[in-house]
């Protein structure tokens, strides 16, 4: 499917269902959070059945648990990261801190907060039946969603009469 | 495929993050680099330094052995002719203890523990020690150390003698606790320096930090050095990245090392 040829879904077109399921796929991350801290990983994993629940339902609530995820990779990689590398000083008895882990945590630290803010902001977008685009994850899923054949018309058509 | 605005984006949220790495390690770094002794004179930093030396002697048996006390201060006698003029009159002592350990003290008292003696091969080993304690001691590091963790006036209130737990506490603090990263680098660059100039191999510290994390695993408890002065690998690249002057010929000492370890 070539770019010029897609229309996408404008506000007033997409119900009120999707917008919810659009809205959720960034604010079931909070639900996770609390879980997650210790592994981080547990948010990605709820990340990816979110969105295997929704992939069927539209492009536009597939484009946003498609972004939520995307964007939830890099912060996951990094908490767990710093999870690992901080049981490794634990185990090993690196004390003291050196600077290159303490400056390791307040990236992660910044780059959570940089990612809770753009959910934020995306899923109030997606409520609002609008499309957000996120540095990198916005592109990635602009194109699984919206350029990739639809998982769901794929399934609409299974059924066809005999040759 | 996903055209050049997408790989730019992928490129600028690695910089941001990467290049946030990098900034909050230096200024981390940095501000530990920044503490700075507020003013404190140098004679009362030698105050404290015999106050601490003393609790120690207190605590522990001292190694007077007169074989072991020459060599110590053949050692000694070259380093500080090497290093020059300097405010501080130092004092090398040598506590009766199994730990392999040396710390520096303000005010130019530096304590070597009977297990490190042990454990070097040489007295080059004790030399490239020595020496860089001496550079904690040039750069003020214990001071700055002290200060930062207790705060100046908690630290002097304890020259009135009236506290022993407080200075018991500064001492553990002085002869157990690390130096940040910044510091070691600033007292290894002059010991490096300083043992070239006493024409000392300077690669003796890259040496005796390799045989320390060699032993670690066998006899961990021991090792306290490691502990106290961490960032072990880091120190020994940088002792064997060291450049020698073309010149330079290492003169060894004219002591019998293995009869002065017999001596212990």
């Amino acid at each position: 499917m070539e770019e010029q040829d897609i229309r996408l879904p404008q506000p007033d077109e997409i119900p009120e269902r999707e917008k919810e399921d659009a809205m959720g796929a960034y604010l079931m991350m909070f639900a996770t959070v609390a879980m997650g801290l210790p592994l981080p990983i547990l948010n990605l994993i709820a990340a990816i059945i979110y969105h295997a629940i929704n992939r069927r339902t539209s492009r536009f609530v597939r484009f946003h648990s498609l972004q939520s995820l995307y964007t939830q990779i890099p912060v996951s990689l990094i908490n767990a990261a710093a999870v690992i590398w901080f049981v490794r000083i634990l185990i090993h008895d690196l004390w003291p801190l050196s600077d290159v882990f303490i400056g390791f945590l307040i990236m992660a630290l910044a780059a959570n907060v940089l990612y809770v803010t753009v959910s934020v902001v995306a899923a109030v977008k997606a409520r609002r039946g609008q499309l957000c685009y996120i540095w990198v994850a916005g592109r990635l899923s602009y194109y699984q969603a919206f350029l990739r054949p639809d998982p769901a018309e794929k399934t609409a058509t299974a059924n066809k009469p005999p040759v | 495929m996903f055209g050049k605005r997408f790989w730019l984006e992928l490129l600028a949220v690695l910089v941001l993050l990467g290049g946030l790495w990098i900034i909050f390690s230096l200024w981390i770094g940095d501000s530990a680099e920044q503490i700075q002794p507020p003013d404190v004179p140098v004679e009362r930093e030698k105050q404290l330094g015999e106050l601490l030396a003393g609790h120690l002697f207190d605590r522990f048996d001292r190694v007077d052995d007169p074989d072991v006390r020459h060599a110590i201060d053949r050692i000694e006698e070259r380093l500080l002719k090497a290093a020059g003029p300097t405010d501080y009159r130092y004092k090398i002592h040598i506590i009766d203890s199994d730990i392999v350990n040396a710390a520096a003290l303000p005010g130019g008292q530096i304590i070597l523990f009977r297990g490190l003696l042990e454990f070097a091969e040489s007295p080059d080993e004790v030399a490239a020690v020595l020496a860089h304690e001496i550079g904690h001691i040039e750069n003020r590091h214990v001071i700055k150390k002290l200060g930062a963790e207790l705060g100046i006036s908690v630290l002097f209130s304890a020259l009135s003698g009236g506290d022993p737990y407080l200075t018991s506490e500064i001492a553990r603090m002085a002869t157990s606790s690390a130096f940040s990263r910044t510091m070691e680098r600033e007292a290894d660059r002059y010991a490096l320096q300083l043992l070239q100039d006493a024409e000392v191999n300077p690669r003796m510290l890259a040496r005796f930090f390799r045989r320390l994390q060699e032993e670690e695993g066998r006899n961990s408890g021991f090792l306290q050095l490691l502990a106290t002065h961490p960032h072990a690998e880091e120190r020994v690249r940088t002792a064997l990245e060291f450049e020698l002057d073309e010149t330079f010929e290492s003169r060894p000492f004219d002591l019998d090392w293995d009869a002065v370890r017999g001596s212990l």
